[in-house]
């Protein structure tokens, strides 16, 4: 029975919260290694699903009644496989990478305990087929890897711990309220059809949207309600830090997709209620211009990152409420990309961090002559975010600029907003190009500081950078994959 | 002839704990705990027969208007498992926690007279009846609740007392008034007493005020709950016997008995009773947690979320609506589940290191890793998130009160929620995440710090926490007894 497929994404989240059961019973040094293997495992899982979701398009799922009234539910289908794929993946990188990092820290099992437990609920988010279920593994999500964000435990870090686990805590019941009105409203919440039809009707309407749409947007950094996230990246440790900006915020993302697809319905939202959707297009662009704007102010590199990130969840949130296909699959890709770039930053950042201790932006001059390999990958990552055709980068921004084209020419908002948006999209990577360029160039020709230390990292941490460059590379010249994926999931909502 | 041994044998006990006293201290403790255990194997027992419709009834004088009879419908048995379970833990975190303090023969006896009387309370098939074993159970708690002996605990008796005995004269008056518009018909009937809505309008809403102000003070609904934060100078196990496992829980069931089973449902929404009653609790959901907000002591704010958290049930109650009732009866609960693990472990810090400031909690968990754990557990739990056990009933009542259209009152426990949020987080972030903070001999009563709990505080912390958890995740069995409660109290189609 346990063979059947139905059971891996069952299997693939239950891997890493067994594995912690160990943990406590295993010498300092192996828990990483207990770690690593947990998430491959998991990993594994993910990629066993991809002969009968993607290849045979099967929807994978199993239900559990237990008498409390809303039914555990657990599904993978599409787009959660997709996500997942692109969590475990991260996942297992970011665990590689921590066994050389943290070795510089204190407190490493418990890090590693509620990194595995992050891991969980990330999974348990998109493989979970009714909204109850999904907010059982989103609140994992938020109360474990607020851990991370305070586990440096000094002042600072548990004040922003403190914001973030508020903030995300005060989402989260945002998010449950919205969950029970759909309930009262519905009698069920599940994700699979498109759109619960009886809340299209229902007095609350305006309610239960802004409750999803606010309840994820806190975890995915939309502005208005990002005000945790440009403090709490930087301060947890690199690999949580690309965690962090890289995939968990997709855990928000992945909600607002849900919410406009699946619970309410693109195509009732664009007839209906083109201004609440509008709203959210809007703060999706507002989130691209502040985060570029304010990543250009920034003097430590982390703090940079964290609000590059506000602005590359604009981008897949624009993508979202553009209503049209190719903004969509330019979101969806966008999802993948910029957990790749993302994440390859912060390994970088991490790195220099590690190697030189240094993590203001001015120390940084020269410092690809100490740390060559960093760099280039660095350098890399950055040609990626700033969009340059051959990176993977492109690739989302080339499609989400078409959807906003889409939208002016046919879609629901009219003209002007999607000649606002392209005019946005276009705007922010000059923005881009304006903060990240400046410190390739110092990096490599500026003049190099005294360092102790005059080396890359070893091959643990190097190793995780490497294929996260190569992957840009590769899905920047060809991206089929992922594209065909992408472009499956938003053929089934666009006829 | 059960229902007659299942209030007996507790009294019986109660006997025997004052005769073996402080010369046989183990066999004195054993039969405190006995009546619990047997109470709630007996009404285990009892349920098949009770859900499948059979009625327990026991006249024990029939010299009208002098009745006292009992019954044991479903709404009684829930409440008597709830009750007897909860006991068990009371009575078991007492062995710890009482182990060095004086007079315990005195809080035996009283403890388990309670059990008693309680039983008492809830099977009680009239209101007459229910008045009585009220009236002696508020004298019952009086010797726990004074248990220090210090002047101030003196003054919170006082208070006590005349908070709680005037409540009852209020009863007392409302009774007579029921008396005589209902022919000295008092019996408990579902859907109300025949003929009650004959009566005039004002004599009903005299009625009501008198009722709802004299069970509403056990209920601490405010203004009338200044008694209840006052008592926590009592023993931390009485604190959670007062907040959690029975004086609180009488009053509401009291207020249940009195608006379903005396107004009946239909009566008490035509005259609006419910508005009435909705806006009284949510003032005092909203005005309690934001009291909770500003305390500095742990167990002074456990007992506003206590007063916070008791006017979710009234508020639930008064909607009449099958959802957010059986919400409400859920809440009794998981509430007292909550409370009681909130308060072993708030107990337990008190003890253990003499620390009764939040802020003092900074840093304690690494000292007190499984306390913590149960402090966080209760927390998460009031608060409402899955999975420990308290979203049942949260999602319940604010699912009842979207279905009749009352966004405004579901809106309330968000609110609550968010508050609540605010003041049960920082101290436990502090206690993970914080530094330690030095001993200071002036400030701590107690000479020497210890940590982590002997094993038998341990144990029942640990049990209620774990229980927590399950009940949360897979435990159906409150959930299937409260539906029977609504399908007899209110309507069975839901």
């Amino acid at each position: 029975m346990f063979l059947s497929p139905n059971y891996l994404p069952l299997i693939a989240i239950v891997v890493p919260i067994i594995s912690i059961l160990i943990r406590p019973i295993v010498e300092n040094k192996k828990h990483y290694l207990v770690a690593c293997i947990a998430h491959s495992i998991s990993f594994l899982c993910v990629l066993g699903m991809y002969p009968s979701v993607v290849m045979e398009g099967k929807t994978l799922e199993i239900l559990f009644d237990t008498g409390l009234g809303p039914q555990l539910h657990f599904r993978a289908d599409l787009v959660g496989f997709y996500f997942a794929f692109v969590a475990s993946f991260m996942w297992v990188l970011a665990s590689i990478y921590s066994i050389e990092y943290m070795k510089k820290e204190h407190e490493e099992r418990r890090f590693n305990i509620f990194s595995s437990l992050s891991f969980a609920g990330m999974l348990g988010v998109v493989f979970t087929g009714n909204l109850f279920s999904l907010y059982l593994f989103f609140e994992l999500l938020t109360v474990s890897s607020s851990v991370l964000v305070f586990h440096e435990q000094s002042e600072e870090a548990i004040r922003t711990g403190l914001k973030y686990l508020f903030m995300g805590v005060f989402g989260g019941l945002l998010l449950l309220f919205a969950i029970i009105a759909t309930y009262s409203v519905a009698g069920h919440g599940d994700l699979n059809n498109l759109g619960i039809k009886e809340l299209q009707s229902s007095p609350l309407l305006m309610f239960i949207f802004w409750g999803y749409i606010i309840g994820f947007g806190v975890k995915a950094g939309m502005w208005g309600v990002h005000i945790w996230l440009p403090s709490a990246h930087p301060i947890a440790p690199s690999p949580a830090s690309a965690l962090l900006s890289g995939v968990m915020i997709k855990a928000g993302a992945y909600g607002i997709f849900r919410t406009v697809y699946n619970i309410f319905g693109a195509e009732f939202l664009g007839q209906n209620h083109v201004f609440m959707i509008n709203c959210v297009l809007m703060l999706g662009l507002a989130g691209i211009f502040y985060g570029s704007a304010a990543a250009i102010t920034q003097k430590e590199l982390k703090k940079m990152l964290a609000y590059s990130s506000i602005s590359q969840i604009g981008y897949i949130i624009m993508g979202i409420a553009l209503l049209t296909k190719n903004g969509l699959e330019g979101a969806l890709i966008h999802v993948l990309n910029h957990a790749i770039f993302k994440g390859l930053l912060f390994f970088c950042a991490g790195a220099f961090i590690y190697k030189t201790g240094k993590r203001q932006l001015s120390d940084l001059k020269g410092i690809g002559k100490i740390m060559p390999k960093t760099t280039l990958m660095f350098t890399i990552a950055a040609a990626s975010i700033i969009g340059l055709p051959l990176f993977n980068g492109f690739v989302g921004k080339w499609f989400l600029a078409w959807g906003a084209l889409d939208a002016a020419k046919a879609g629901v908002y009219g003209k002007s907003t999607g000649i606002v948006a392209l005019g946005v999209l276009l705007l922010s990577s000059l923005m881009n190009l304006v903060y990240y360029a400046p410190i390739v160039i110092g990096a490599w020709f500026g003049e190099a500081g005294e360092v102790s230390d005059k080396k890359d990292p070893n091959f643990l941490m190097l190793i995780p950078m490497y294929i996260l460059g190569a992957l840009i590379l590769i899905l920047g010249i060809a991206p089929a994959i992922p594209v065909s994926i992408c472009q499956r999931i938003a053929g089934g909502f666009f006829q | 002839m059960m229902v007659p041994i299942l209030i007996i044998f507790p009294l019986i006990c109660t006997a025997l704990v004052t005769f073996f006293g402080e010369k046989n201290k183990f066999t004195r403790n054993l039969f405190a705990m006995i009546p619990a255990l047997v109470t709630f194997i007996l009404v285990v027992k009892l349920a098949p027969a009770v859900l499948d419709g059979e009625r327990f009834y026991f006249t024990f004088i029939d010299r009208a208007p002098f009745l006292i009879q009992f019954r044991i419908d479903c709404f009684a048995l829930l409440m008597l498992i709830v009750v007897s379970f909860l006991w068990i833990f009371t009575v078991s975190y007492s062995y710890g926690y009482m182990a060095d303090e004086h007079s315990q023969t005195r809080y035996y006896t009283a403890l388990t007279g309670c059990l008693g009387i309680v039983v008492g309370i809830v099977v009680a098939a009239n209101l007459f009846t229910l008045f009585i074993f009220f009236e002696i159970f508020t004298c019952c708690v009086y010797p726990l609740v004074i248990h220090e002996e210090t002047d101030e605990s003196f003054r919170s008796g006082v208070m006590y007392g005349a908070y709680l005995l005037g409540g009852g004269s209020l009863i007392f008056a409302g009774m007579l008034l029921l008396y005589y518009y209902s022919n000295g018909n008092l019996t408990f009937t579902n859907f109300g007493i025949p003929g009650l809505a004959l009566a005039p309008k004002w004599a009903l809403y005299l009625m009501f005020f008198l009722f709802m102000a004299g069970f509403g003070v056990k209920a601490a609904i405010m203004p009338l709950h200044a008694w209840l934060p006052r008592a926590m100078v009592a023993p931390t196990p009485i604190s959670a016997l007062l907040h959690a496992v029975a004086v609180v829980n009488m009053g509401l069931y009291g207020v249940i008995r009195v608006i379903y089973n005396i107004f009946g449902p239909q009566l008490f929404s035509a005259l609006q009773m419910d508005t009435i009653l909705a806006i009284f609790a949510a003032m005092t959901i909203i005005s309690a947690a934001l009291i909770a907000l500003r305390q500095k002591q742990i167990k002074k704010m456990l007992a506003y979320s206590t007063v916070n958290q008791l006017s979710y049930v009234i508020l639930g109650v008064s909607s009449v609506n099958p959802y957010a009732f059986m919400g409400a009866l859920l809440h009794i609960f998981y509430h007292a589940l909550m409370k009681i693990t909130l308060f072993y472990s708030a107990g337990t810090i008190i003890k253990q290191t003499g620390k009764t400031d939040l802020k003092d909690m900074s840093g304690l968990a690494k000292k007190m890793p499984i306390t913590c754990l149960g402090f966080t557990i209760g927390a998460i739990g009031i608060i409402g998130l899955p999975p420990i056990a308290g979203w049942i009933s949260k999602w319940n009542m604010v699912e009842g009160f979207l279905k009749i259209n009352q966004p405004v009152l579901a809106t309330v426990y968000m609110i609550s929620s968010i508050i609540e949020l605010g003041y049960f987080l920082p101290p436990i972030l502090w206690a993970y995440f914080g530094k330690e903070i030095e001993y200071d001999p002036k400030k701590y009563k107690v000479d020497k710090q210890k940590w982590e709990a002997p094993v038998n505080m341990l144990v029942p912390i640990g049990m209620v926490t774990i229980l927590s958890l399950a009940f949360g995740l897979f435990g159906s069995v409150p959930v299937q007894l409260s539906k029977a409660v609504v399908a007899e109290l209110l309507t069975k189609t839901f």
